[in-house]
């Protein structure tokens, strides 16, 4: 790892990073307090409509029944796609700077030539991910503790539990910015690594979506990285997803391992 | 040991070959002119010298290291302006310069700030407001900041104005002359002609040339002018080596051969004037870049 290059990793997206952090948290917060305003009649009602309860059984990866709990409620609150959007729009960008678009505006040429070599540089950029993914994991959890002081529930949260979806959830960003770096060092432009990744995350939540509606559908959800988080049942059973955990993080490392020897293996091309 | 050496390094594109061969010697302390028209294949080269390319074929070796294999190792002592510079267009000059010396994990700060002066490089602006010639300044500045023992230059004087060409090429033979290497490519050829003391010319991927300027000089034809006294010329037959037109008492062409042997004969005709000029080098390169063979009989 090279520190001026991490330096000026960070430096170069930092403010995206404070924006989209901030507003991960803020999402957590109202989503808290927007729950707070409703009974938990309310829920009930709003569970018996089917199409609701099949879209939250999607992205749960359990059914929410009216006996769930409050701290099972938000498991909402890690899945939700807004938090998505914010984490994965900025670990998308990162992850698809080196090599795609240093390639792409030519300053690979002048990065490449430095004397460092690419394994470092690639070894770099794998720090500056690493320590995203877990912002913005963090933050999610962060946000919740936040709530849960300015607008608590009903019930008082159990932090032990959240804090084993909030490791899920650090696998599952884990495994999309490696993927996207990965993806990245087959490309010369940004855009084509982002369209990629992109296409899986979107197939992965339509997956997860058509699973509820059909099996045929169902028995390929385990190609979708959705499928490895399923935060109502870790809550509800208080256990450990390490099947899950174990996939995401062998997906990273295989992904992160084909990158660094295409990486390493690779012609730069002149920008065009 | 030759700070760059090659052995039939070859390169191809999609199976397309671009470079068939390349046998490239640079020595020590030499400033080494890359000449070939566009498309010849001296990116290229250049870029397989400092690993962002494979080769294809072949070897090379730079300052001792594979560039492929050992290209941290070596692009320690290279400083590299690429032909097309592109920075990051949000931080200052200095702060570009800052972070590739920090990556370097060199302290540059009295360097860059002499080179600065000497270039009249504003540092303090963000890169985005540079023009094409300051944004080559600052190229030039990142290239030579850390005095590396060798410099590849991708046509350095593109963009700069004649005077600030003449502060590079100062600082150029500055470094040669304390035992610097510098391996720049052109298509100017005077810039080479005043500038290097060893060329190599590549054409269509094919390296067809590698001498020195002067042995290159010796080879170039002279142009010559003769006017002779009325109607005499008609009675003179051309000597050995002449190559031109004869319009009636005015000769125009070139000569090859020794000078001693022109004056000669030209001491037994009725010369009324003559004008020698000295060796061009830029028909022998355009004669190299003309014809497949030119080279072989230049």
């Amino acid at each position: 790892m090279n520190r001026a290059l991490l330096r000026r990793l960070i430096g170069d997206s930092f403010g995206l990073l404070a924006l989209l952090t901030g507003a991960t948290l803020a999402t957590e917060l109202a989503f808290m307090a927007v729950l707070r305003e409703f009974s938990q009649q309310d829920h009930v009602v709003w569970m018996r409509v089917e199409f609701v309860q099949r879209m939250l059984r999607a992205l749960l990866g359990a059914e929410l029944t009216p006996d769930t709990s409050a701290t099972g409620l938000m498991a909402l609150g890690f899945t939700h796609p807004l938090i998505y959007a914010f984490s994965w729009s900025y670990l998308l960008t990162a992850a698809t700077r080196i090599p795609a678009a240093e390639i792409e505006r030519g300053t690979a040429d002048l990065l490449l030539t430095l004397p460092v070599a690419r394994t470092t540089v690639y070894a770099s950029a794998t720090v500056h991910l690493l320590a995203a993914c877990l912002v913005f994991a963090a933050a999610a959890l962060g946000g919740v503790w936040l709530a849960e002081h300015i607008v608590p529930l009903w019930e008082p949260l159990e932090f032990g539990r959240l804090t084993i979806v909030a490791v899920n959830l650090l696998a599952v960003h884990v495994c999309v910015s490696i993927t996207a770096l990965m993806v990245s060092t087959w490309c010369v432009r940004r855009g084509a690594a982002v369209a990629i990744m992109l296409a899986w995350v979107f197939a992965s939540l339509l997956l997860e979506l058509l699973g509820q509606l059909s099996t045929t559908a169902a028995t390929f959800g385990a190609l979708g990285i959705l499928h490895y988080h399923r935060p109502l049942i870790t809550i509800r059973s208080g256990d450990w997803p390490l099947g899950h955990l174990v996939v995401l993080f062998l997906a990273a490392i295989a992904g992160w391992t084909i990158g660094a020897a295409r990486f390493k293996r690779r012609d730069i091309p002149a920008a065009g | 040991m030759n700070i760059v050496e090659t052995h039939e390094l070859a390169k191809s594109f999609a199976a397309q070959p671009v470079l068939h061969g390349i046998d490239l010697r640079v020595a020590p302390g030499t400033l080494y002119g890359f000449l070939g028209p566009n498309g010849a294949g001296k990116t290229t080269t250049l870029r397989i010298l400092l690993g962002l390319l494979d080769r294809s074929g072949g070897t090379a070796r730079v300052l001792g290291c594979d560039p492929w294999r050992q290209g941290a190792r070596a692009r320690t002592n290279i400083g590299y302006l690429p032909g097309d510079v592109r920075w990051y267009p949000r931080l200052t000059g200095r702060a570009t310069l800052d972070f590739l010396a920090g990556v370097r994990q060199r302290d540059c700060r009295r360097t860059i700030h002499r080179l600065a002066r000497r270039l009249e490089l504003d540092l303090n602006l963000p890169v985005r407001t540079y023009s094409r010639g300051m944004k080559q300044k600052l190229g030039i500045i990142q290239a030579l900041m850390h005095e590396p023992a060798l410099l590849i230059l991708d046509e350095p004087a593109t963009s700069l104005d004649p005077l600030m060409q003449d502060v590079l090429h100062d600082e150029l033979r500055q470094a040669v002359a304390i035992g610097r290497t510098v391996l720049f490519s052109s298509h100017t050829l005077s810039e080479v002609q005043q500038l290097c003391d060893h060329v190599g010319i590549l054409r269509a991927g094919r390296l067809i040339e590698q001498t020195t300027i002067d042995a290159l000089r010796n080879r170039a034809l002279r142009r010559v002018e003769i006017t002779f006294a009325a109607g005499a010329a008609g009675m003179a037959s051309a000597p050995r080596g002449w190559h031109g037109e004869k319009r009636g008492d005015h000769w125009v062409g070139s000569f090859s051969g020794p000078m001693s042997e022109l004056l000669a004969w030209l001491a037994k005709q009725p010369v009324l004037d003559l004008v020698v000029t000295p060796p061009d080098l830029e028909d022998l390169f355009r004669a190299y870049y003309a014809t497949p063979d030119a080279g072989a009989s230049a």
